[in-house]
C-alpha cells in the first residue's frame, strides 16, 4: 500500500494541475517531465458553474479622524483598551521570552500594538485613528519587518475596542451616566450599523468602521450634529404650515443633516462625495426629498455587494454629476422620474422611517430591527427592475451548500455574540475549545476565535472559570456541556455569514502568502470559504484555465520547531489528519489529491510551515444533506434506504481504515519530510 | 493493529456528487493493537458528545457512533439522545431495548410507519433496522454489535427494501411527494 505522504513529499512535477487543467473529466494526462501517463484518482471535479465573485472590496484613502475638542470619554476607552493590550501584551511578550508560549508571533503584535497605544497616550495623540494605526505599523515594521500586515492585526484591534466601548456602555449605564452611555451608545449604533448592512467586513472596513465610530460620536457628543434634531421632523414635516424661509432653513439643515448621517455611515471618499452630491440636491429641488436620499443610502450599500444593483448605483451617482457619462444619467433619469419604481422606492422607504427615527429617539436600534430593515430592503430592491443597460448581472451562485458562498445575512448567533460583548478574552480561556489543541492551533482559527470570545465572555464562562483553570482536565471533564457549547457556537460562527466574513481575511502571514501564490503560480483562485476545520480554513478554490474544476483547499499550519514537544505534537496531529486517510485506497476515506508548501516559511524552519492541502471537493456533509427540507420530506422508507445505503459506505470506509493502519505514519513523515528541502517550488501530487 | 476514528458523525461524513458517502477528518484518529478491543479503554477525551458511548471511550466507539448517525438519518437530523442527559442512565438497564425502541419509534417519527400503507412487511424491516441500530448503541462495549454484523445486516435490510419497494412503487412514490431520487446530483440543497 503506497502511502499518502510519501508521495506528497518526494514528487516534484505539478501533475496534479497539469491533469485538472488539461481534463478533470478523463482523469488521465501526460507528465511534463518524462512524458508518462498519469491517472488521477478525482472521482468528481465537475460542479455547476459559479459566477464570478464580485472583485473584493477595494480599499479607500481614509481621512485622518479627530475625536473632537473633548475626547475625555474616547481617550478612556482607548486608554483602557490600550491598557488592557499592554497587559496581555507584555504578558504574551514574556512568555514568548522564555520559551514557554508558542504564541510568540501574537504576542509580538500585542506588544507592537501596546506600545503604539502607550506611545500615543504618552504623547497626548490618542484622538487620531489613522496616527495610532500609523504608529503601530511602526512598531511591527521595527520589530518583525512586516509591517505590511498591520492592517491585520489593526483590525483585531478594532474589535477589542468595540468590547471596550461596548462594556463601558454598560458601565456608564450602572454608574448613571446616562449621557456618556448615550454617546457611546450611538456610536455602537453606527458600527453595528456598518457591520450588519455591509457584509464586507475585510480589514480595511474595520478602519472605517472605527473611523465612522468615532466620527458619529465625536458629532453627537458635540451637540453639533443636527441628526437628533432633524429626526423629529424628519420625513414627517408638513411644509403648508411653514414659510418658504423655514423650508429653505429646513432643507439646509436637512442637507447638513444627511450629509453628516452619509459621510458617518459611508466613510469612504466616494461615500463622502455621494453624500454632498445628495445634501445638494436637497437644497437644488425636493424632487425626492428625504425618501431618495434614504434609499440612495440604503442602495449604495447594497450596491457595492449585489452587482446587479451597481449600475444603479452608478446612476444615482451620476445624476448630480455634470463629468457623468450620458448613459449612467439615461439610466438615472429612467430609474428616478418613471413612476412605477419611483412609487416602490417610497414604498421601500417608508420601512426605513422608524429607523432613523429609532436613532434619535433614544440613541439605540434595536440590532432586530435593523436586521429586518436589511432584510426587507434587500428583498424588494430588485422590484425596481428591470435591469439598467450594460451587461447582464452574473447569476447567483450555484453551489449546494450556500455556507460555501457566503449567504447574506447576519444570524441571530452573530447579533447575540455582539449584545454579549462584555470584556476582554485572552486566547487562553479556548484551550480546550477545539478539542485536544494548543493554543498554536487555536489561533489559526483567527477571527473567528475573537468572534467566538465575545460571546463566550458570559456567565457562564466566567461560572466556569471559578472552577479553575479552563485548560486544565479537570475542568473539562467537570463542565463538558460548556466545551460541546463553544464547540458548537463556533461551527455557528463559522456557519454564519458575518462570522464567514471575518473568516476570509488571512489569519497570517503564511496564509496570506500562501493565498498569493495559489493565485500566481498555481493558477488556482479562492473563490469562497467553506468552513474551518481542526487546523485551519478550508478554502474553496477554482482552476483558472478550467473553471468547471473544483477543489477544496485545506490549510494547516504547524510549527515544524521540533525541539519542543508542541512542535511534535503538531507533526503527529497534522500526519494523522493527513496520512490516515491518503494511506489507505478506499473509495469511501476522502484522499488528500495534493499539497503546496510556502517556500519562504519553509526554508525557515523555526516559522510555522503552511501546507495547502488539495480535497475533493463534496457535494455538502451528511449533517446538511439529513437536515434538508427534501430529505425531510422524504418518507420513512426511502429514509431508511438511504440510511442503509449511507451506512454501508462508512462502515466500509471504517473497515478499510483499520485494515490500513495508522501506526507508521510518525516514521513515514520524518522519513519523507527530509527531501523536502531540496524542493524548488511547490509540489502538486496526484495519490 | 486497531484504528479508531473517534470523532464520526454527520459533519464528518462528506457526500460527493454522485451520492457516495467519504469519511474525513483524522485528526484524532488513534490506533491499539486488535486484542484489546472490547476491554482497552482510550484515555484521551476527545470526541462529540452525542456520538460517545455510556461506558467511555472504547476502540468500540465508533461502531456506537454509527448507530448514533443511524437513527439520526432517519430522524432527521435529531440524535436519540441530544438535549435528554439522563436518557441515557435511565433507559440503559434490562428493560433499555423496550424503552429504547419506544422512545426512538416516538422520537424518530416511527409511529407515522403504517401511515405509508406501504405493506406490512416493512414493519418487520422497520424493527430489524432498529435492532441495528440499537445493536450499535449498545452501552456495554464487550456486547456492542461489530462492524461486520452491521454491515451484514444493513446489507440483507437494503435488499429486502429494494424487494419491497418495487419501480412502480418508487415512481408512485416520488410522484406523490414530488421528490427527487435523493442520489441524484444537486438534489441536497434545500
Amino acid at each position: 500500500m503506497r502511502c499518502g505522504f510519501c508521495l506528497l513529499l518526494r514528487h516534484t512535477h505539478m501533475i496534479a494541475l497539469s491533469l485538472l487543467c488539461a481534463s478533470p473529466r478523463k482523469r488521465q494526462a501526460r507528465c511534463p517531465c518524462d512524458g508518462s501517463i498519469h491517472t488521477t484518482t478525482l472521482t468528481t471535479l465537475i460542479v455547476p458553474k459559479m459566477a464570478t465573485p464580485p472583485p473584493p472590496h477595494q480599499e479607500e484613502e481614509l481621512g485622518d479622524i479627530v475625536f473632537g475638542k473633548d475626547r475625555n470619554e474616547l481617550n478612556q476607552i482607548l486608554k483602557m483598551a490600550s491598557l488592557d493590550l499592554i497587559t496581555d501584551g507584555i504578558a504574551e511578550v514574556n512568555l514568548a521570552a522564555q520559551g514557554r508560549n508558542k504564541l510568540a508571533k501574537g504576542g509580538v503584535l500585542f506588544g507592537c500594538l501596546a506600545t503604539a497605544c502607550k506611545t500615543l497616550l504618552d504623547n497626548k495623540r490618542v484622538g487620531t485613528l489613522s496616527a495610532l494605526e500609523m504608529e503601530f505599523k511602526h512598531e511591527l515594521t521595527r520589530k518583525t519587518g512586516e509591517g505590511e500586515t498591520h492592517q491585520l492585526h489593526f483590525a483585531a484591534f478594532l474589535q477589542a475596542l468595540f468590547r471596550f466601548t461596548w462594556w463601558k456602555v454598560k458601565q456608564a449605564k450602572r454608574e448613571g451616566n446616562e449621557g456618556l452611555a448615550k454617546g457611546l451608545q450611538q456610536m455602537l449604533v453606527l458600527f453595528l450599523t456598518e457591520l450588519l448592512f455591509r457584509n464586507k467586513t475585510m480589514q480595511a472596513c474595520y478602519i472605517k468602521l472605527l473611523a465612522a465610530l468615532a466620527e458619529g460620536g465625536n458629532l453627537i457628543r458635540d451637540n453639533n450634529l443636527p441628526m437628533p434634531k432633524v429626526s423629529a421632523s424628519f420625513g414627517h414635516a408638513n411644509p403648508k404650515k411653514k414659510s418658504d424661509q423655514d423650508k429653505e432653513n429646513d432643507n439646509k439643515y436637512r442637507a447638513r443633516a444627511i450629509e453628516h448621517l452619509l459621510s458617518c455611515v459611508f466613510v469612504s471618499a466616494e461615500a463622502r462625495h455621494i453624500a454632498r452630491v445628495m445634501a445638494g440636491r436637497i437644497q437644488k429641488r425636493s424632487l425626492l426629498d428625504d425618501a431618495m436620499l434614504k434609499i440612495a443610502a440604503k442602495a449604495g450599500r447594497n450596491a457595492k455587494e449585489k452587482a446587479s444593483f451597481g449600475e444603479w448605483w452608478k446612476a444615482i451617482y451620476a445624476y448630480d454629476d455634470p463629468h457623468a457619462s450620458t448613459e449612467s444619467e439615461v439610466v438615472a433619469h429612467q430609474v428616478v422620474d418613471d413612476p412605477d419604481r419611483l412609487a416602490i422606492l417610497e414604498e421601500i422607504l417608508s420601512s426605513l422611517d422608524p429607523f432613523v427615527g429609532m436613532i434619535q429617539e433614544d440613541g439605540h436600534v434595536p440590532v432586530s430591527y435593523l436586521d429586518e430593515c436589511k432584510t426587507y430592503i434587500d428583498a424588494n430592491l430588485y422590484r425596481l427592475g428591470p435591469a439598467p443597460p450594460g451587461p447582464p448581472p452574473p447569476p447567483p451562485p450555484q453551489l449546494e451548500d450556500e455556507s460555501a458562498v457566503g449567504a447574506r445575512h447576519v444570524s441571530a448567533a452573530a447579533k447575540q455574540c455582539m449584545e454579549d460583548a462584555t470584556g476582554p478574552v485572552r486566547y487562553d480561556f479556548f484551550g480546550k475549545c477545539f478539542g485536544d489543541r494548543n493554543g498554536l492551533e487555536v489561533t489559526h482559527h483567527g477571527v473567528a476565535y475573537a468572534l467566538t470570545a465575545t460571546r463566550w465572555y458570559t456567565q457562564d464562562w466566567q461560572k466556569y472559570a471559578k472552577i479553575g483553570d479552563l485548560k486544565n482536565r479537570e475542568t473539562w471533564v467537570l463542565a463538558p456541556e460548556w466545551g460541546v457549547k463553544v464547540s458548537k457556537l463556533t461551527q455557528l460562527l463559522v456557519n454564519d455569514g458575518l462570522g464567514r466574513e471575518w473568516l476570509m481575511a488571512p489569519t497570517s502571514p503564511a496564509e496570506k502568502a500562501l493565498a498569493g501564490v495559489l493565485c500566481s503560480l498555481a493558477d488556482l483562485e479562492i473563490i469562497g470559504m467553506a468552513g474551518s476545520g481542526s487546523f485551519g480554513k478550508v478554502f474553496i478554490v477554482r482552476f483558472k484555465k478550467n473553471p468547471d474544476a473544483w477543489m477544496a483547499l485545506k490549510l494547516i499550519a504547524v510549527d515544524l520547531d521540533e525541539t519542543t514537544s508542541c512542535g511534535k505534537s503538531d507533526l503527529k496531529n497534522v500526519v494523522r489528519e493527513v496520512s490516515a486517510g491518503s494511506i489507505s485506497s478506499s473509495p469511501h476515506i476522502m484522499p488528500v489529491l495534493g499539497h503546496f508548501m510556502v517556500p519562504e516559511v519553509e526554508l525557515d524552519k523555526k516559522k510555522p510551515m503552511t501546507f495547502g492541502l488539495l480535497l475533493e471537493l463534496a457535494a455538502g456533509d451528511l449533517h446538511s444533506i439529513i437536515t434538508s427540507s427534501k430529505f425531510r420530506a422524504l418518507p420513512l422508507l426511502h429514509k431508511v434506504q438511504e440510511s442503509c445505503h449511507v451506512m454501508k459506505q462508512v462502515l466500509e470506509g471504517v473497515r478499510q481504515l483499520r485494515q490500513a493502519g495508522i501506526g507508521k505514519i510518525g516514521a513515514h513523515f520524518d522519513k519523507c519530510f527530509q527531501p523536502c528541502a531540496d524542493f524548488e517550488c511547490f509540489q502538486f501530487i496526484v495519490i | 493493529m486497531f484504528s479508531v476514528h473517534r470523532d464520526l458523525k454527520p459533519n464528518d461524513l462528506c457526500a460527493d456528487f454522485h451520492g457516495n458517502v467519504k469519511i474525513v477528518d483524522f485528526g484524532i484518529c488513534r490506533e491499539a493493537p486488535a486484542a484489546d478491543v472490547g476491554t482497552e479503554k482510550l484515555t484521551d477525551n476527545l470526541g462529540t458528545r452525542e456520538y460517545l458511548p455510556p461506558d467511555g471511550k472504547s476502540l468500540t466507539m465508533d461502531e456506537y457512533a454509527v448507530g448514533v448517525i443511524l437513527c439520526e438519518i432517519i430522524g432527521c437530523g435529531f440524535t436519540p439522545f441530544e438535549g435528554n442527559k439522563s436518557l441515557p442512565g435511565k433507559f440503559w438497564p434490562e428493560h433499555r431495548k423496550n424503552y429504547m425502541k419506544d422512545a426512538l419509534r416516538k422520537k424518530l417519527g416511527f409511529t407515522r410507519w403504517s401511515g405509508f400503507a406501504i405493506g406490512e412487511s416493512l414493519e418487520s424491516i422497520g424493527n430489524d433496522f432498529l435492532d441495528v441500530a440499537m445493536g450499535l448503541m449498545e452501552p456495554d462495549n464487550s456486547k456492542r454489535m461489530g462492524w461486520e454484523q452491521a454491515l451484514r445486516q444493513l446489507t440483507d435490510l437494503n435488499e429486502r427494501l429494494r424487494a419491497a419497494d418495487g419501480a412502480e412503487n418508487v415512481e408512485d412514490l416520488h410522484r406523490q411527494f414530488g421528490l427527487m431520487a435523493i442520489s441524484d446530483a444537486g438534489s441536497f440543497d434545500d
